[in-house]
């Protein structure tokens, strides 16, 4: 038992399955001839080698390649997910995506617009709003119900009696020597404690 | 071109996201991939299961391959961990169905002697612990030579001897207790 028969018996394996040269396969014969535990085992790897395997079917091996991905799929290898972020991201800066973001912030403009309360509702609240009606728009019937009557041309009303606007009127009415006049009363008065 | 250089290059396809590369590689090891994993589980469903699961880790491990060995080393080392594990899995139930087959040669056809030698020799071979039968099955069946087993198998060539030599003196000391004729 030296290194040939270590030799030989390595290579019996390869020598039942005809998978070793012809120079090969006529040294192990030989050796077989003269080694009864090497022929023992070539026996039993011969028996081995021609054990059957059944074949699972056509369905088994056209189903496979379906069942491994349909598997996969729920946990997709770490780069493989990374390469969908990568795709995800990719399809954002693509020309869809932003046209629709573009008409989303058109659309959301439109609608603010729209759902915004009438200024009218506004006038209490701003001030800044009030400062830009148009009053040119307004009417006859928009001006309040109550009348300021002028006086007549004599200087009274029967709504307002002599009230202030007669009073302006009369002192529009004097001339310079009794503006004067009456400045020179008043000022006595005030100076007089009136 | 050869095998190892044309499995590469649809490595390399399927990682750059050509589907149809996988469905190649899985086109080219699906049989062998099952036959090892029958004759490690000797039951049809199991060795479609496992087949099912060596190709699923294969999907799902072809974008980390680093290429330091073969694909087809890889293969069979993925094949081998799947395989040693359903084994493992059911150890209690294989025991249970040993005792079972070994205890007959009650056979009355003497028709199907060829058969129930074969199915012994089968038997035989699942009462050979895990790694030492996967050491014959890839040795006898898969034609790796050590070198490649012991990759495959993710230990040492000598472990890979001693596996090989204790699954042989065990398959043969089976067989002769059974009363098979020509091993002794």
């Amino acid at each position: 038992m030296g290194a040939l028969h270590d030799r030989m018996k390595e290579l019996l394996p390869d020598y039942v399955r005809g998978g070793i040269s012809a120079g090969e396969r006529q040294r192990v014969a030989e050796h077989l001839s003269g080694c009864e535990q090497c022929r023992q085992e070539a026996e039993l790897l011969k028996d081995l080698f021609v054990l059957d395997v059944p074949d699972p079917g056509d369905g088994f091996w056209k189903a496979l390649p379906v069942a491994v991905r349909s598997q996969a799929r729920p946990s997709r290898p770490t780069s493989a997910r990374w390469a969908a972020f990568a795709a995800f991201l990719r399809s954002l800066l693509s020309p869809a995506p932003v046209s629709a973001a573009v008409s989303l912030a058109v659309l959301v403009m439109v609608f603010s617009s729209v759902l915004q309360p009438p200024e009218s509702e506004q006038l209490p609240r701003d001030p800044f709003v009030v400062s830009v009606i148009e009053y040119d728009d307004l009417s006859e019937a928009d001006l309040p119900d109550e009348r300021i009557a002028l006086p007549d041309a004599d200087g009274y009303s029967e709504e307002a009696g002599f009230g202030q606007a007669t009073y302006h009127r009369e002192f529009a009415a004097l001339d310079d020597d009794e503006l004067a006049a009456l400045e020179e009363i008043l000022m006595q008065k005030n100076n007089g404690g009136g | 071109m050869n095998q190892m250089d044309d499995d590469i290059q649809l490595v390399g396809r399927f990682r750059s996201g050509d589907e149809s590369a996988f469905d190649a590689l899985l086109e080219r090891y699906q049989r062998r991939v099952y036959a090892t994993a029958y004759r490690m589980t000797n039951d049809l469903e199991e060795a479609k299961d496992v087949t099912q699961k060596v190709f699923l880790n294969v999907y799902q491990g072809l974008p980390g391959f680093r290429q330091d060995a073969s694909f087809k080393t890889w293969l069979y080392q993925i094949c081998v961990n799947v395989c040693l594990n359903q084994v493992r899995q059911r150890r209690s139930v294989e025991v249970e169905l040993d005792e079972s087959l070994c205890s007959g040669g009650q056979c009355p056809l003497s028709s199907l002697i060829e058969h129930e030698e074969r199915a012994r020799l089968r038997t035989a071979l699942e009462r050979v612990p895990g790694r030492q039968r996967m050491a014959v099955i890839l040795r006898v069946y898969e034609g790796l030579d050590v070198r490649e087993t012991a990759s495959a198998m993710g230990c040492s060539e000598g472990a890979v001897k001693a596996h090989y030599h204790q699954a042989v003196q065990k398959l043969k000391k089976i067989m002769a207790e059974d009363g098979h004729g020509r091993v002794a």
